[in-house]
C-alpha cells in the first residue's frame, strides 16, 4: 500500500543516483513521456519511481525546474519571465527535453 | 561577461556509443520480447522507461526501419495467433470472441503506441509511414477481418442480429455484440480510407434495411387502416433512430438510414395514405372525431416535406368539395343565403380546428385553406350577396338580446367570410341597400351593432370603403334633429288638422339611389309635405328635396264591417304606395288596375306587387276580381273587403316577395330598394356594381397615368389591379376596355413610337 504522499509525489532518479521528488500532477501535466509512464500499466506506474539512466543529475535538476516553470506559466496571460539556461548544459537539456517530450 | 577569460565552454556532448547492427538487433530483441509480454498482459513487469529508451535509441541511431519492420512483423505474428482461434469459433460465439479479440488488440496497441511514441514523432513523420496505432488497425483489417472465416461471417451475423431485432425475435435493446462490431468497423474504417470496411458494412446495412422495410411497409399497408399504418411507421422510425443511437452510428449513416425509412414508410405510400378509403387522410377529414389521427399523420408526413403537399392537397380538395356542396344547396334553394353563410362559418370553424390541431398551424396549410375558401366563394358573386343578407339578418333579428361580446363575435365571423371575398364592392352594394332599409325602417337591433359592423369593414378595407355608409348614419342623425325641430315648429304654428309626417332627409349619393318618379300622393299628405318642404328649405337654402315615395310607411285607421254594431276598427301598417292605393277606396268600392295606376302614377310592376300584398289570404283588405295569384290584365278589378277580420288591432301588411310575381324581361338588372335582388341571376355581378366598377377602373387609370405620364400596357394593368384589389378583382380585359374608352374620350393616347405604351393627355 502506498501512502498518500507517495501518490501525490513521484520520484525521478538520475543516471548518477540523484533523486528528485516532484508533484505527480506537475510531472504529468508538463511531460508527455512522463505522463505515459505514470498512467500506463508498466512498472513505473506501480512504483511511482522513474529511473533515467541516460540523464545526469545536473541535467535532471534543470528538467525538474523547467517542468515546474512550464506548469506555472503555460496558461499565464501575463509576461512570462525568462528561464535561465546555462550555456554549458544547453545541449544536454535539449536532448533531455526531446526525450521527455516537454 | 565581456571578459574574454570567462568565456564559457560547452561541455563536450557525451556521445553514446554508436550503435551497430548487432547492438540494434539486441535492443530490438528487448522490445520484441516486451511486445509479447504486453500482448500477454504482463506489462507491469516491464519498465516503460527502458522500452521507451530502447525505441528512442534505435530511432536515434538510424535503425528506425529495423524497428518499424520488426514491429510490423511482430504485430502480424500476434494477430495471426488470435485469428486462428477466431476463425475456429462457431457462429454462436463468434461475435463475442470477435469483441474480445478486438478489445485485446486495442489495449495492446495503446501500450505499444505509448512506448513507441518517439518513433511516431520522428521516424514515422520523416518516412511518411503509418503511425503505430494505425499500423495496428491496418494489420488487424488485413490479417483478422479479411480472413475468409471471420469478416464475412461477422458481417452476416451482425446483419442477421439486427434483422432478428427488427422482427422482434430478440429484444430490441442495446446489444454489446452489435455495439462492438460497429465500433470496431468504424475504427478500422478510419485507419484505411482506401478500403473502408465500415463502408462495406454501411452499404450492406442500408440495403438490408431498404429491403426489409420495402416489404414490411407494403404488406402492412394492404392489411391495415391508414392510421394504424401511421402509428406503425412512427414506431418504426423511432426504433431505428434509437438503434442508430445505441449502436452509435455516425450521422453519415444515421441520415441515410432515416431517409430510407422515410422514403419507404412515408413518401412511397403518401398518395395512397391520403386517398385510401375509408381510412385515408382525405376520408378522415370528414370525421370531426379524427383530428387526433389527422395530427398523427401530419406529424409523420412532416418528416418528408414533399409528402405534406399531399395532405394540403387533400385539405384543399375537401374544402372545395364541401364548399361546392354549400353552393349547390344554395343554388337549388335548399338553403337561404343566411344558411349558406352559417354553413361557411361552420366549415371555417371545422377546418380552422383541423389546420390548427392537425396541421399544427403551419403557414402553408393556413394559406392553402384560405385559397380554397376563396376559390369556392369567389366562383361567382353569390357569396357577396349571401353574406350581405346574412349580416342583414344578424342586424335585424339575429343579434336581438345578444350581449356586446356576442355581437362583436358574430360580426367578426362575418368579417372572416368577407375577407375571402374578392367582390367586396358587390357586398358593399348589397349591404348598403340593406342598411338603408334597416335605417329607414328602424329595424336595426342596435345602433351600436351597426356601428361596430361599419368600423370592422373600415378596418378591413379602409376609410374609403365606408365613407358612404358613415354618411348614411350621419343623415339619420341629422334627420332626427330636423324632425324634432319640425315638431316644435309645428307646435308654435299650432296647426292641428294636418297629417303627421316624419321625414328622413337623405344625401344623394350616400344612399342607394333610385330614380323613381314620385307617385301622386293623396291631397292631405301632399299638404303636409309641402309644409315640411317650406320649413326645411327656409332653413337650408339652395337644397332640393326629392320625395322617395317608393320607401316609407304609413299607418291607416280603417273601419270594416257594416252597420253600427259591427264596425271594426283596425290600424293598418302599410307602405306609402299601399296607402295611396287604399285611400282611393275612400271614394269608390271597386277600381280596375288601370284606374288605380292612372290615379296613383305608381310604376306598374311596383303597383302589382303592392296590390297583391293587399289581396293575400291572410290580409285580404281588397278582393281581387280575377282568380289566381297574379294580376292578368288592366281590367282586373279590386274591391274593398268590408268583411276583413283580424284578431289584432294593429295589422301589419307585409309585402310579398317580388320574385313570386316578377316577369323576368322587365326586371333584369334592377336592384330594388329593399335589396330583393332576386331578378339578377344569382352569382352574377349586379348591373349597378358593374357600372361602379367601370368608374372605379377609369378613375384608377387616370390617377395612375396622371402621375406617371407614360406607362406600358402591362404595367398599367398591374398597377390598376393592385389598387383595386381590395374592392374587387378586375380582369385584364375589363381594364383594357376601359383604357380604350378613355382613349376614345381623349384622356389617353397611344405612344407614337411604341404601340404598347400609353401617354396621359393633360
Amino acid at each position: 500500500m502506498r501512502d498518500a504522499e507517495a501518490i501525490a509525489f513521484v520520484k525521478l532518479v538520475s543516471a548518477d543516483g540523484h533523486e528528485f521528488l516532484m508533484a505527480r500532477t506537475v510531472a504529468i501535466a508538463s511531460s508527455k513521456t512522463i505522463r505515459l509512464m505514470l498512467e500506463g500499466s508498466f512498472r513505473e506506474a506501480q512504483d511511482n519511481v522513474i529511473r533515467f539512466p541516460d540523464i545526469a543529475g545536473y541535467v535532471l535538476e534543470r528538467v525538474v525546474k523547467y517542468l515546474h516553470y512550464k506548469t506555472q506559466h503555460s496558461t499565464s496571460t501575463s509576461r512570462i519571465p525568462e528561464f535561465a539556461i546555462e550555456p554549458e548544459v544547453a545541449l544536454e537539456l535539449l536532448i533531455a527535453a526531446k526525450y521527455l517530450d516537454c | 561577461m565581456a571578459d574574454s577569460k570567462k568565456r564559457f565552454n560547452i561541455r563536450p556532448f557525451r556521445t553514446h556509443q554508436p550503435m551497430d547492427r548487432a547492438d540494434a538487433n539486441a535492443t530490438w530483441e528487448i522490445l520484441e520480447h516486451a511486445m509479447d509480454e504486453i500482448a500477454n498482459r504482463n506489462a507491469s513487469q516491464l519498465s516503460f522507461e527502458e522500452l521507451y529508451r530502447a525505441a528512442y535509441n534505435l530511432v536515434l541511431h538510424k535503425h528506425g526501419a529495423l524497428l518499424y519492420e520488426g514491429v510490423t512483423e511482430k504485430l502480424n505474428a500476434i494477430l495471426l495467433q488470435s485469428v486462428e482461434t477466431l476463425a475456429a469459433q462457431p457462429n454462436e460465439t463468434l461475435l463475442e470472441t470477435m469483441a474480445t479479440v478486438w478489445n485485446e488488440h486495442m489495449i495492446t496497441m495503446t501500450m505499444i503506441r505509448d512506448i513507441l511514441m518517439y518513433m511516431d514523432r520522428t521516424y514515422v513523420i520523416q518516412q511518411r509511414r503509418r503511425v503505430v496505432y494505425e499500423l495496428g488497425l491496418h494489420l488487424f483489417r488485413i490479417t483478422v477481418w479479411e480472413h475468409p472465416a471471420v469478416g464475412p461471417r461477422v458481417m452476416e451475423l451482425t446483419l442477421d442480429l439486427i434483422n432478428l431485432q427488427r422482427i422482434g425475435k430478440i429484444p430490441d435493446d442495446r446489444d454489446a455484440r452489435l455495439q462492438n462490431v460497429v465500433r470496431m468497423l468504424l475504427e478500422l474504417g478510419r485507419a484505411d480510407f482506401q478500403a473502408n470496411v465500415y463502408h462495406e458494412f454501411e452499404t450492406a446495412f442500408l440495403s438490408t434495411t431498404l429491403e426489409f422495410y420495402q416489404q414490411e411497409s407494403l404488406s402492412f399497408l394492404s392489411n391495415n387502416t391508414a392510421i394504424d399504418y401511421a402509428a406503425k411507421a412512427a414506431s418504426r422510425l423511432e426504433a431505428e433512430a434509437r438503434r442508430a443511437k445505441t449502436l452509435q452510428l455516425p450521422v453519415t449513416t444515421e441520415g441515410p438510414l432515416m431517409t430510407t425509412l422515410e422514403t419507404e414508410w412515408i413518401q412511397r405510400h403518401s398518395r395512397v395514405l391520403v386517398d385510401m378509403e375509408p381510412s385515408g387522410f382525405s376520408a378522415m377529414l370528414q370525421d370531426d372525431t379524427k383530428v387526433q389521427s389527422l395530427r398523427d399523420m401530419y406529424d409523420l408526413f412532416v418528416r418528408v416535406p414533399s409528402s405534406v403537399d399531399h395532405l394540403r392537397e387533400a385539405l384543399a380538395a375537401r374544402i372545395k368539395q364541401d364548399g361546392a356542396a354549400l353552393v349547390q344547396d344554395q343554388e337549388k334553394g335548399a338553403s337561404d343565403p343566411s344558411a349558406f353563410c352559417r354553413g361557411v362559418l361552420v366549415m371555417k370553424a371545422k377546418y380552422d380546428r383541423i389546420v390548427n390541431e392537425a396541421f399544427r398551424d403551419e403557414k402553408k396549410a393556413q394559406k392553402r385553406m384560405k385559397e380554397s375558401f376563396e376559390d369556392f366563394l369567389n366562383q361567382d358573386a353569390r357569396a357577396a350577396s349571401c353574406l350581405a343578407t346574412y349580416v342583414d339578418e344578424l342586424l335585424r333579428v339575429g343579434l336581438r338580446g345578444a350581449t356586446e361580446v356576442q355581437i362583436l363575435d358574430s360580426l367578426n365571423q362575418a368579417i372572416v367570410i368577407f375577407r375571402f371575398l374578392s367582390d367586396k364592392d358587390v357586398f358593399e352594394s348589397f349591404y348598403k341597400q340593406q342598411l338603408a332599409k334597416r335605417l329607414l325602417g328602424g329595424r336595426s337591433v342596435s345602433d351600436d351593432a351597426e356601428r361596430s359592423m361599419v368600423s370592422l369593414l373600415k378596418a378591413e378595407c379602409g376609410y374609403q370603403f365606408t365613407t358612404k355608409l358613415e354618411g348614411m348614419f350621419n343623415d339619420m342623425r341629422i334627420s332626427r334633429e330636423t324632425r324634432d325641430k319640425y315638431k316644435s315648429f309645428k307646435r308654435q304654428e299650432g296647426e292641428k288638422n294636418m297629417v303627421d309626417i316624419e321625414v328622413d332627409v337623405l344625401t344623394t349619393g350616400y344612399w342607394p339611389s333610385q330614380n323613381v318618379p314620385p307617385c301622386t300622393l293623396p291631397v292631405p299628405i301632399q299638404e303636409s309635405i309641402d309644409r315640411f318642404s317650406k320649413f326645411y328649405l327656409d332653413k337650408h337654402t339652395g337644397r332640393k328635396l326629392k320625395w322617395q315615395t317608393n320607401t316609407g310607411a304609413a299607418e291607416l285607421k280603417v273601419t270594416f264591417g257594416t252597420g253600427p254594431d259591427k264596425y271594426r276598427r283596425h290600424e293598418l301598417c302599410v307602405s306609402t304606395y299601399q296607402m295611396c292605393i287604399l285611400l282611393l277606396f275612400n271614394d269608390k268600392e271597386t277600381l280596375t288596375l288601370a284606374q288605380i295606376r292612372q290615379q296613383t302614377q305608381i310604376p306598374d310592376q311596383e303597383l302589382r306587387r303592392h296590390l297583391i300584398s293587399l289581396c293575400t289570404p291572410k290580409n285580404r283588405i281588397l278582393k281581387k276580381g280575377s282568380k289566381g295569384r297574379g294580376i292578368i290584365s288592366d281590367e282586373d278589378t279590386f274591391t274593398y273587403n268590408m268583411d276583413f277580420t283580424s284578431k289584432l288591432k294593429r295589422v301589419r301588411i307585409p309585402l310579398v316577395k317580388e320574385a313570386s310575381m316578377v316577369r323576368p324581361e322587365t326586371a333584369a338588372g334592377l336592384i330594388g330598394a329593399d335589396g330583393k335582388d332576386a331578378h339578377v341571376a344569382p352569382g352574377s355581378v349586379p348591373v349597378s356594381v358593374e357600372e361602379d366598377r367601370r368608374h372605379l377602373v377609369e378613375a384608377a387609370i387616370v390617377r395612375i397615368m396622371k402621375a406617371r405620364k407614360a406607362l406600358n400596357h402591362n404595367d398599367l394593368i398591374a398597377e390598376v389591379t393592385r389598387q383595386l384589389t381590395n374592392r374587387f378583382q378586375p380582369t385584364p380585359q375589363f381594364i383594357k376596355k376601359r383604357i380604350e374608352s378613355l382613349i376614345d374620350r381623349e384622356y389617353l393616347e397611344r405612344s407614337e413610337r411604341e404601340h404598347r405604351v400609353y401617354n396621359y393627355v393633360a
